[in-house]
C-alpha cells in the first residue's frame, strides 16, 4: 500500500478506534436491574432478616383476613343471610342463587386462593424463624411467632373445610410451584391437622416470653385483650373450642371453653362490651389500607334476606327479637331487583369502611357452651346459656325447657342465626351440619340450596389426571 | 493496516466481540475486503434538469449521484442540478420516493443532462430497508416488507397513524380499544405471535426506538372496573403514545412484519417493527403548504333499546312483586308514550373538528430543513370528549464537509384530551354501560334549573355523568435523534461510511380524573367525591453505531455491503398516582379529600446489541443476505447472556421474461430469528406489601417466576415471488410464512394449594403459518385518466405445538375464554354450553361421567378472523380524484358485552320477542348465558368503507388570481370509516376493549365502550 494512501486511511483509524470505544463501553456496561416495586420473595425463602420476619408475621394478619369478607359476604348468601342485588355484577344473583356452582364459574374459587398464599407465607415465616440465629431473636421471640402462625395457620384451614365439607381440602402446602400438588384429604384428616396445629401452638406459646416482637392490629385489643402469647392462648383455645362442636367432640368444647376467653357474666345479662369480647379483622383504610369489604351504607347492592325481619321472634312488648333490629333496618332507597330478586332490609353491620370483622367472639363461645352442654347431658346448664343470651343480647324473655333434641336445635340455631349473623357464615354451617339445608328460603322456584363449594378451575387442571370429587359441578338442592 | 486493526479489533481478548458472539470472526473478514485506493483525478461540471415523464413538471429534491461514488447532489426547485464529477464516462443514478431510481450514462464530452422520470405508482423501485443503516431497491428485496407512503397516509385525518393504516397492509389486524377521540389502537402482524408477553411491534422513527406506551388514566378509582386499584391500564381504553405523533410529518412507513424481515432489531422485534421516516428539506427557497381540513362526525352503530309497552313490563323489569321497593319509581315515571333514544342523546354532539397544518421546507446545498406545525382539534361525539394535538418539528440536515454529514430531527408534541368515563364499569357509572340500563321513558335529561333528576333505576344518570365528570390527560413529548455520517473511504471500488445514530424520546404525561361528589353515584360508596391525579415520566435513549462498507470490483458484476454496529437503549418509565376521596368541599385537589390512596410502578430496562450483516448484490439479480444480531437485556434471568438473532435471505430476479406480459420475475425466500423481551419485572418472584393501621406487613401475591427466564424466540421462514406484469402495469406479490415461536412465556396457572397461582417460564411452543398476497393494477393510465387498484389479502393460522403444562384457561369459560391446548389454535373461544347428551360434551368430545343438564366448557370458535381483504382505488380525471379504500374482515369471534347488558337490564331492543317456548327472548338469553356462553359470542366479519376522498386540484391559473404565490391548491372532502356492513350486534366488531395488558389474549371482548363513529373532513391545501 502506498504512504498517501495510508495517511488518507487516518481519519477512518481514528473513527473506527471511537467506534471501537463506544461499543466496549456499552457493552461492558452492568446492564443489571434490580426491581423497585415490591420485596423480593428471596428476603423471605432466602437468607431472611429478623425485619423480614417480623414484617411477614405482621402480613398473616392481611392474608389470613382476605378469606374474612368471603366468608361472611358469599357463606352469607348461601345460607340467605345476605344478597348481593347488583345490576352491574349479575351472577351474585344467578350464580350465587341459582347454580350450578360450577369450578369454571364465578364463585368457585371462595378464598381457596388466598388462604392457600396465606398458608404458604405462614409455612415460610416458620422455616425462615428457625434460620434465624437465636443471638438475633430469642427462643422465646421465636416461639411467639411459632404459635402465632400456626395458630391462623389452624384458622385458615378451619375456614376452608368448612366452606368444602365433605369435598375436602389440600392440608400441605408446599410453597414450591413445581412440587407434585399436595393429597386432598377428607374432613376428619383435616380437622385432625387444625388440632394438631392448635395444638403445637399452645405449647409454643406457652414457651413464649411475655410479648409478642411483631406489631398486632386494634383487632386483638379494642375487645378484650389478646396481644400478647399468654392472651392470645385464649383466643387459640376458643378455635378449637369452635373445631370441637363442628366435630361434636362436645367433652372436648367444654375443656377447650374453659381455657379460652368464655366470659359469662356473674349478672343476669352480659353487657354488649362482654358480648363482643374477641378477636377481629382490622380494616383501615388511612395510608393505603383497605375498606372492609361489606361496608354498603347506601346500599348499592348488599342487602339482607328479606325474612330477617319476619322470622325474628317477638319481645313482650312485641317489637322485634333487638338483634333483627340492630343488625338491620328498611332501606329508602334499596338497589333495583336483579333477576327478579330484591329485598328492602339493609345491613347496619359493617356501618364504616375501617369496621372490623369478627373472626371469633364471646357470644359464639357462650353459644357453644349451650351446645356443649345440651349434648353433654347438661339441659339445665344449656337453657341457663341459650337464656342468657335471649335476654342480654335479643331482649326476649327466657324460655322453657327444652322439649326435645329437635325443640333444643332449633332454639339453637334461631339464636345463632341472630346473634352471629353476616359475621362467619353461621346460618349456612348450622344448616347444613343439622341436616336442615332445605329450611333455608328460596327466593324463586328456579333457586338452590349448596351444601358446600367445588373447588376452582386452576386447582382443577392442575389436577386434571386425578380430578378429586370436589370439581365436579355442583347442582344444589 | 485498516484490516490489521479491525482485525485485530474484532478478534482480541479486549474486544467486545470476542468470544460471546460466534460466528463474527467470519464477518469481520468480510468487513475486511477493503483493498484499492483513491486515487486523484480532474474533475468536471455536469448540468441538468430532472422532470416528470408525460405532465414535464420539474421533480425537485431528487437525489443526483454518481454510480459507484458518493458523489451526489441534490436538484433544486426547478428540477435542475449542478454536479461535480469525475472527467471521465460515468453514469448518474437519480433517486427519488414515488418515482423508479433511473440511470443515465454520460459520456466523457457530454456536460448537459436532462432526465425524465415516470411516476412509480406501484412503488417497483422504492428503496426499502434491509438493515439499521442499509436498503435496497424494492425490485431486488428478498423479503415482503410493507411500505405506506405520506400520500396514502394522510388521504383521510385519522385521530392515530395506526387508524390511518386500517386495511393498506396485508397480514396487519388494527383494533381499536374505544372509539373515543384521540386513538387508542392495537395491531397484530402476521398474526398472534406471543401469550402473555409484548404485543405490540417496536416502533422505531429515524433511527430511535420510540415508546408506544399505554398508560391508564386512573379512572379505574371511579368505576371500580378491576378493584380497589387507583389504575387498571386494560380497564382504561388507555391511549398508546405513538397517536402522538403528526401523520403530516411522515416521508413513508415501511412494516416489517415477521422475524426474516426483523431479525436485526433482535430481541424486541418479535411483534414486528414500524419503522418510520420523517420529511427531510429540499434546497432551494423556501417553499410552504399549508392545509386546513374542517370536520365532524357521527355515532356510526346504533343498537336501540327496549319500547315498554306496558307498565307490567317495567314492574317485571324493575319491581318485581307488590312489595318491591321500586314500585312506586315505576309508578311515578313510567309513561308508556315517551321512548327516549339515548343513544341520540348522549352520542348525539356534533363536533366541530379542525386540522391546521404549515410545513416548510428548503435551504441550501449544504444545509436543509424541514418544518411542519400541526393544531389538530378533534371534538367527540359525546359532550365534553375531545383530544387536541400541537406538534412542531424541524429537520435540520447539514453538509459540515464533502465527507462529514449530520442531521438533526426533533420534534415538540402536546397532546391534551378528556375521553369521558367509558368502558367496565362494577360503580354503575360508565356512560355506554349505564346506558344498557336506562329504560327510554325514564327521561333524564338536564332540567332547565341545570339540575338533573335522580335515576332510581340504576346508580347514575348517565347525561349528569357526562356532564361533570372529567376524565383529562396531556402529554408533552419531544422525540429528538441526531445522526453523523462519516464517508470514511470513498473510491470507485470501496466506500466506507461510519454511522452514528443517538435519539431520545422522552414525555410526560399528566392524567386527572373528577368526579365531582354531586354525581348520583358518588355518595354510593360512602365517599362522595373522586379526585385521581397520575404523573408518568418516560425516556427512552439509544445510541447506535455502524460501519457500513460497500465493495464493487472493477467489473461491477456484483457489490458487497457490510454493516457492523452496535447499539444500546435504556427505558425508563416511571408512574405515580395519588386518589383522594371523600372530597369535602368538592374540589379537585387531592387535598380536598379524606380517604386517600398512593402507588407508584417503576420500569428500568437495559439492553444492549450487536449486530452484523453482509449483502452480496450479483448483476443486479441476485441478492444474498447473511447477518445476525446478538442482544443482552435486564429484563432477562440472566442479563449478561447474549442471545443471537441470525438471519439469511435470498432473491433472484428474472427481468424481461416476456415482454408486454411478464416483465419481470422474481423469488425471494428469507429466515430468520427474533425475540420477545420478558417485560420489565417478569424475572423477579416477589412478595406483596401492604398494611393495616399502619402496621406493614409481607404477603405472597401468588406469582413466582423462573429464574432462566429469556425472551421468546421466533423463527421464521418466508418465500414467495414478485412479478411485474403488463408493462409495469400490473405488480402481484405473494408470500408465504412461518413462524415457529419457541421459548413462549407463559403465565402457568398454578394449582393455588401450592400456595402459589401462576409461574411465569419460557417453555410453550406454537407456530403460524400464513399467506398473504398484493395486488398493484394500473387499469387505465391515459394522460387525462388513471386509474390504480391495489388489492392485498392475508390469512395466517397458528397452533400451539409444545405445551408443557396442563390445557389452561386464561379466564373463565362461564365469560368466555381462550383455551390454550397443544395442537389447537392460542386463539380459539371456550364457553360454557350445556349437556344434551350424557359423557357427551356439546362439542361432540367424549367426556365420560359428564351428566345431562350440565355445563361444559365448549369451543365456540376461534377470535382469530379467517382472512381480512384491502381493496384501494383511485381514480384520477384531469383534476379530479377519487379515492375509495375497503376493509374486510372475515370470521373471527367478540364478546358482545354491550348487547349482553342491554338483555341483562331487561332493555335490549328485541326484548320482548317471544321465542319458541313462550318465554320473551332477552328474558331467556339472560337467563341462559351462564350456561350458553356462546350467545353472546358473535362473529366479526364486517365490511367498513374506510377511506374516501373526492378531491379536486385547483388550477395554478386561479390561485394566481388570487395571490401571485400560491400554487397546487387542492380542495377535497373526505370520510373516515364511512359505512359498516356487519351482523355483529352490540358496537364495533373491530372492538379490543380490554387493551393494554395481555392483550394477546384479551383482544375478544367489546363491552360498554366509547362507541365507534364517521368521521367527514372538508380540506383545502395550497402551497406557495
Amino acid at each position: 500500500m502506498a504512504y498517501h494512501s495510508r495517511r488518507s486511511l487516518m481519519p477512518v483509524l481514528r473513527h473506527g478506534a471511537l467506534l471501537g470505544a463506544l461499543c466496549a463501553g456499552a457493552a461492558c456496561k452492568d446492564i443489571n436491574v434490580p426491581n423497585t416495586n415490591n420485596p423480593g420473595i428471596s428476603q423471605l425463602t432466602g437468607t431472611p432478616t429478623i425485619a423480614s420476619v417480623l414484617t411477614a408475621t405482621q402480613g398473616v394478619l392481611i392474608a389470613s383476613r382476605a378469606l374474612a369478607g368471603t366468608a361472611s359476604s358469599g357463606e352469607g348468601i348461601l345460607g340467605r343471610e345476605i344478597i348481593l342485588v347488583d345490576a352491574i355484577e349479575v351472577r351474585n344473583i344467578n350464580s350465587y342463587l341459582t347454580g350450578p356452582l360450577d369450578p369454571q364459574g364465578f364463585i368457585a374459587d371462595f378464598g381457596w386462593t388466598n388462604t392457600y398464599r396465606s398458608l404458604a407465607l405462614q409455612n415460610a415465616i416458620l422455616t425462615a424463624v428457625d434460620k434465624l440465629k437465636d443471638t438475633d431473636l430469642s427462643p422465646t421471640d421465636k416461639e411467639s411467632i411459632r404459635g402465632f402462625v400456626k395458630t391462623f395457620q389452624a384458622a385458615d384451614l378451619l375456614n376452608l373445610i368448612r366452606i368444602r365439607d365433605t369435598l375436602g381440602i389440600a392440608i400441605d402446602v408446599s410453597g414450591d410451584a413445581r412440587a407434585p400438588m399436595p393429597a386432598i384429604v377428607g374432613k376428619d384428616d383435616a380437622y385432625a391437622r387444625i388440632f394438631q396445629l392448635l395444638d403445637q401452638a399452645k405449647t409454643h406459646l406457652q414457651a413464649a416470653g411475655p410479648k409478642f416482637p411483631f406489631l398486632l392490629t386494634t383487632g386483638f385489643t379494642a375487645n378484650g385483650t389478646f396481644n400478647t402469647p399468654a392472651t392470645f392462648l385464649k383466643f387459640n383455645r376458643a378455635l378449637r373450642a369452635r373445631a370441637d362442636i363442628d366435630r361434636k367432640k362436645y367433652p372436648d368444647a367444654l375443656t377447650d371453653l374453659t381455657a379460652s376467653f368464655l366470659d359469662a357474666g356473674s349478672g343476669s345479662n352480659l353487657t354488649a362490651t362482654q358480648l363482643k369480647n374477641g378477636v377481629y379483622f382490622a380494616y383501615n383504610t388511612a395510608g393505603g389500607g383497605t375498606a372492609n369489604p361489606n361496608y354498603d351504607p347506601k346500599p348499592t347492592r348488599l342487602v339482607v334476606d328479606s325474612f330477617y325481619f319476619k322470622d325474628a321472634q317477638l319481645r313482650a312488648d312485641a317489637t322485634r327479637d333487638l338483634r333483627a333490629t340492630t343488625k338491620a333496618s328498611v332501606a329508602t332507597s334499596p338497589p333495583p331487583a336483579v333477576l327478579g330478586v330484591s329485598s328492602n332490609l339493609r345491613s347496619l353491620l359493617y356501618a364504616t369502611p375501617n369496621d372490623p370483622i369478627p373472626i371469633i367472639r364471646n357470644e359464639e363461645l357462650v353459644l357453644a357452651r349451650a351446645e356443649a352442654r345440651y349434648f353433654t347431658n347438661d339441659k339445665a346448664g344449656a337453657l341457663a346459656d341459650i337464656n342468657l343470651i335471649r335476654r342480654s343480647s335479643g331482649g326476649l324473655a327466657d324460655r322453657a325447657l327444652f322439649t326435645d333434641d329437635t325443640d333444643f336445635l332449633s332454639e339453637l340455631i334461631y339464636n345463632r342465626r341472630y346473634s352471629l349473623f353476616f359475621e362467619q357464615g353461621v346460618r349456612w354451617i348450622d344448616a347444613r351440619r343439622f341436616g336442615r339445608l332445605a329450611t333455608l328460603p328460596k327466593y324463586q322456584p328456579s333457586h338452590k340450596i349448596f351444601p358446600y363449594v367445588p373447588f376452582p378451575a386452576d386447582e382443577c387442571a392442575a389436577r386434571a389426571s386425578n380430578a378429586p370429587v370436589g370439581c365436579n359441578p355442583v347442582p344444589g338442592q | 493496516m485498516i484490516q490489521h486493526w479491525f482485525a485485530r479489533y474484532i478478534t482480541s481478548d479486549r474486544g467486545p466481540l470476542a468470544g460471546r458472539v460466534p460466528g463474527l470472526g467470519l464477518l469481520a473478514g468480510l468487513a475486511l475486503c477493503l483493498g484499492a485506493s483513491a486515487a486523484a483525478a480532474q474533475t468536471r461540471v455536469i448540468t441538468g434538469k430532472i422532470l416528470e415523464t408525460g405532465s414535464n413538471a420539474p421533480i425537485p429534491s431528487a437525489q443526483v449521484v454518481v454510480k459507484g461514488t458518493t458523489t451526489g447532489t441534490l436538484t433544486k426547485d426547478d428540477g435542475s442540478f449542478v454536479l461535480t464529477a469525475p472527467d471521465r464516462p460515468l453514469t448518474l443514478v437519480i433517486r427519488r420516493i414515488g418515482y423508479p431510481a433511473t440511470e443515465r450514462a454520460v459520456a466523457a464530452t457530454e456536460h448537459d443532462v436532462q432526465v425524465s422520470l415516470a411516476r412509480d405508482v406501484l412503488k417497483l423501485d422504492e428503496i426499502v430497508v434491509t438493515g439499521q443503516s442499509t436498503g435496497i431497491s424494492r425490485r431486488n428485496l428478498s423479503t415482503s416488507i410493507a411500505t405506506v407512503s405520506a400520500d396514502e397516509l394522510t388521504q383521510v385525518p385519522s385521530p392515530s397513524i395506526e387508524n390511518a393504516l386500517q386495511g393498506k397492509i396485508a397480514g396487519a389486524q388494527i383494533q381499536s380499544n374505544t372509539g373515543a377521540p384521540g386513538g387508542g389502537n392495537r395491531i397484530r402482524l402476521r398474526g398472534i405471535t406471543s401469550l402473555i408477553s409484548a404485543a405490540q411491534p417496536l416502533y422505531v422513527i429515524d433511527g430511535v426506538i420510540a415508546s408506544d406506551a399505554a398508560i391508564g388514566t386512573g379512572t379505574n378509582a371511579i368505576t371500580k372496573a378491576s378493584g380497589g386499584v387507583i389504575s387498571s391500564t386494560s380497564q382504561e381504553s388507555p391511549v398508546n403514545r405513538i397517536a402522538d405523533l403528526n401523520p403530516e410529518d411522515i416521508e413513508n412507513i415501511e412494516v416489517l412484519k415477521g422475524a426474516a424481515a426483523s431479525a436485526i432489531y433482535g430481541s424486541k422485534a418479535s411483534s414486528g417493527v414500524i419503522l418510520i421516516t420523517t420529511k427531510k428539506g429540499g434546497s432551494g427557497a423556501p417553499r410552504f403548504t399549508v392545509r386546513q381540513g374542517l370536520g365532524t362526525q357521527q355515532l356510526s352503530y346504533k343498537e336501540g333499546s327496549r319500547h315498554f309497552l306496558t307498565i307490567q313490563d317495567a314492574y317485571a323489569a324493575f319491581a318485581p312483586s307488590a312489595s318491591s321497593p321500586l314500585r312506586d319509581s315505576v309508578n311515578k315515571y313510567y309513561d308508556p308514550n315517551r321512548q327516549i333514544d339515548y343513544e341520540d342523546v348522549v352520542y348525539g354532539n356534533k363536533p366541530l373538528n379542525s386540522e391546521t397544518a404549515l410545513t416548510v421546507n428548503g435551504g441550501t446545498e449544504n444545509t436543509k430543513y424541514y418544518m411542519s406545525g400541526l393544531i389538530k382539534k378533534d371534538g367527540g361525539i359525546v359532550q365534553n370528549t375531545y383530544a387536541n394535538k400541537y406538534s412542531f418539528r424541524l429537520n435540520l440536515d447539514q453538509n459540515f464537509s464533502s465527507r462529514l454529514r449530520g442531521s438533526f430531527n426533533t420534534e415538540v408534541l402536546r397532546t391534551v384530551s378528556d375521553r369521558g368515563l367509558f368502558g367496565n364499569d362494577n360503580a354503575g357509572n360508565t356512560i355506554g354501560y349505564t346506558l344498557t340500563k336506562t329504560p327510554s321513558w325514564m327521561d333524564l335529561r338536564q332540567r332547565s334549573d341545570g339540575s338533573f333528576p335522580y335515576n332510581p333505576f340504576y346508580k347514575s344518570n348517565p347525561l349528569q355523568t357526562v356532564a361533570l365528570v372529567k376524565n383529562e390527560e396531556g402529554v408533552w413529548r419531544n422525540i429528538s435523534s441526531g445522526r453523523v455520517t462519516f464517508d470514511a473511504w470513498s473510491t470507485e471500488r470501496n466506500t466506507l461510511q461510519l454511522i452514528g445514530v443517538g435519539g431520545a424520546d422522552v414525555f410526560n404525561q399528566k392524567n386527572s380524573a373528577f368526579s365531582p361528589p354531586a354525581l348520583q353515584y358518588e355518595p354510593l360508596d360512602g365517599y362522595p367525591g373522586a379526585y385521581v391525579l397520575s404523573f408518568a415520566n418516560s425516556v427512552n435513549t439509544n445510541v447506535n453505531l455502524n460501519a457500513v462498507h460497500t465493495f464493487t470490483p472493477k467489473s461491477g458484476t456484483f457489490s458487497a455491503t457490510t454493516s457492523i454496529g452496535s447499539q444500546y437503549e435504556t427505558r425508563y418509565l416511571d408512574i405515580s398516582r395519588s386518589s383522594s376521596e371523600n372530597l369535602l368541599s368538592g374540589q379537585p385537589n387531592l387535598r380536598d379529600g379524606t380517604f386517600r390512596n398512593i402507588d407508584e410502578q417503576q420500569e428500568k430496562v437495559a439492553d444492549f446489541g450487536l449486530f452484523a450483516q453482509e449483502e452480496l448484490l450479483v448483476k443486479e439479480r441476485l441478492l444474498l443476505t447473511l447477518g445476525g444480531r446478538a442482544d443482552r437485556s435486564s429484563n432477562n434471568g440472566d442479563p449478561s447472556k447474549f442471545f443471537l438473532y441470525p438471519k439469511a435471505s435470498g432473491s433472484y430476479r428474472f427481468p424481461k421474461l416476456i415482454p408486454g406480459k411478464l416483465e419481470e420475475l422474481k423469488f425471494r425466500v428469507a429466515y430468520g430469528e427474533s425475540g420477545n423481551q420478558p417485560a420489565y419485572g417478569q424475572k423477579f418472584s416477589l412478595l406483596a406489601s401492604g398494611n393495616v393501621e399502619g402496621i406493614g406487613g409481607f404477603t405472597y401475591n401468588g406469582i413466582t417466576a423462573a429464574k432462566d427466564i429469556r425472551p421468546e424466540r421466533q423463527h421464521e421462514l418466508e418465500g414467495g415471488f414478485d412479478a411485474t406484469l403488463f408493462n409495469n402495469r400490473a405488480t402481484a406479490e405473494l408470500t408465504l410464512f412461518q413462524k415457529s415461536i419457541t421459548d413462549l412465556l407463559l403465565d402457568r396457572s398454578l394449582g393455588p394449594s401450592s400456595g402459589f397461582s401462576t409461574e411465569r417460564f419460557n417453555g410453550a411452543a406454537m407456530r403460524v403459518r400464513g399467506l398473504e398476497a398484493v395486488l398493484g393494477v394500473v387499469p387505465v393510465a391515459r394522460a387525462s385518466f388513471q386509474w390504480n387498484a391495489r388489492v392485498n389479502f392475508a390469512l395466517n393460522r397458528a397452533i400451539i405445538t409444545k405445551l408443557p403444562v396442563p390445557a389452561f384457561f386464561p379466564s373463565t369459560a362461564q365469560v368466555g375464554t381462550p383455551y390454550i391446548q397443544q395442537g389447537k389454535s392460542p386463539t380459539q373461544l371456550y364457553g360454557n354450553d350445556t349437556v344434551s347428551v350424557a359423557g357427551k360434551t356439546p362439542d361432540g368430545r367424549d367426556s365420560t361421567g359428564l351428566a345431562v343438564g350440565q355445563t361444559v366448557a365448549t369451543y365456540m370458535g376461534d377470535a382469530n378472523p379467517d382472512y381480512t381483504l384491502g381493496l384501494s382505488n383511485d381514480f384520477k380525471y384531469k383534476r379530479l380524484s377519487l379515492y375509495v379504500l375497503f376493509d374486510h374482515l372475515q370470521g373471527g369471534l367478540l364478546a358482545a358485552g354491550t348487547y349482553r347488558h342491554y338483555d341483562l337490564g331487561a332493555n335490549s331492543r328485541d326484548y320482548d320477542v317471544i321465542a319458541a317456548d313462550g318465554e320473551k327472548l332477552g328474558a331467556q338469553r339472560a337467563r341462559a348465558y351462564t350456561r350458553v356462553t356462546s350467545i353472546y359470542y358473535q362473529p366479526t366479519t364486517y365490511t367498513k368503507l374506510r377511506e374516501l376522498t373526492v378531491g379536486l386540484d385547483i388550477p395554478n391559473r386561479w390561485t394566481n388570481n388570487l395571490w401571485g404565490r400560491a400554487h397546487d391548491a387542492r380542495l377535497s372532502f373526505s370520510g373516515r370509516n364511512l359505512y359498516t356492513w356487519t351482523k355483529f350486534r352490540g358496537g364495533d366488531p373491530d372492538a379490543s376493549n380490554f387493551g393494554g395488558i395481555s392483550d394477546n389474549l384479551q383482544r375478544n371482548r367489546e363491552l360498554g365502550a366509547y362507541p365507534p363513529s364517521r368521521s367527514f373532513w372538508l380540506n383545502l391545501s395550497v402551497g406557495f
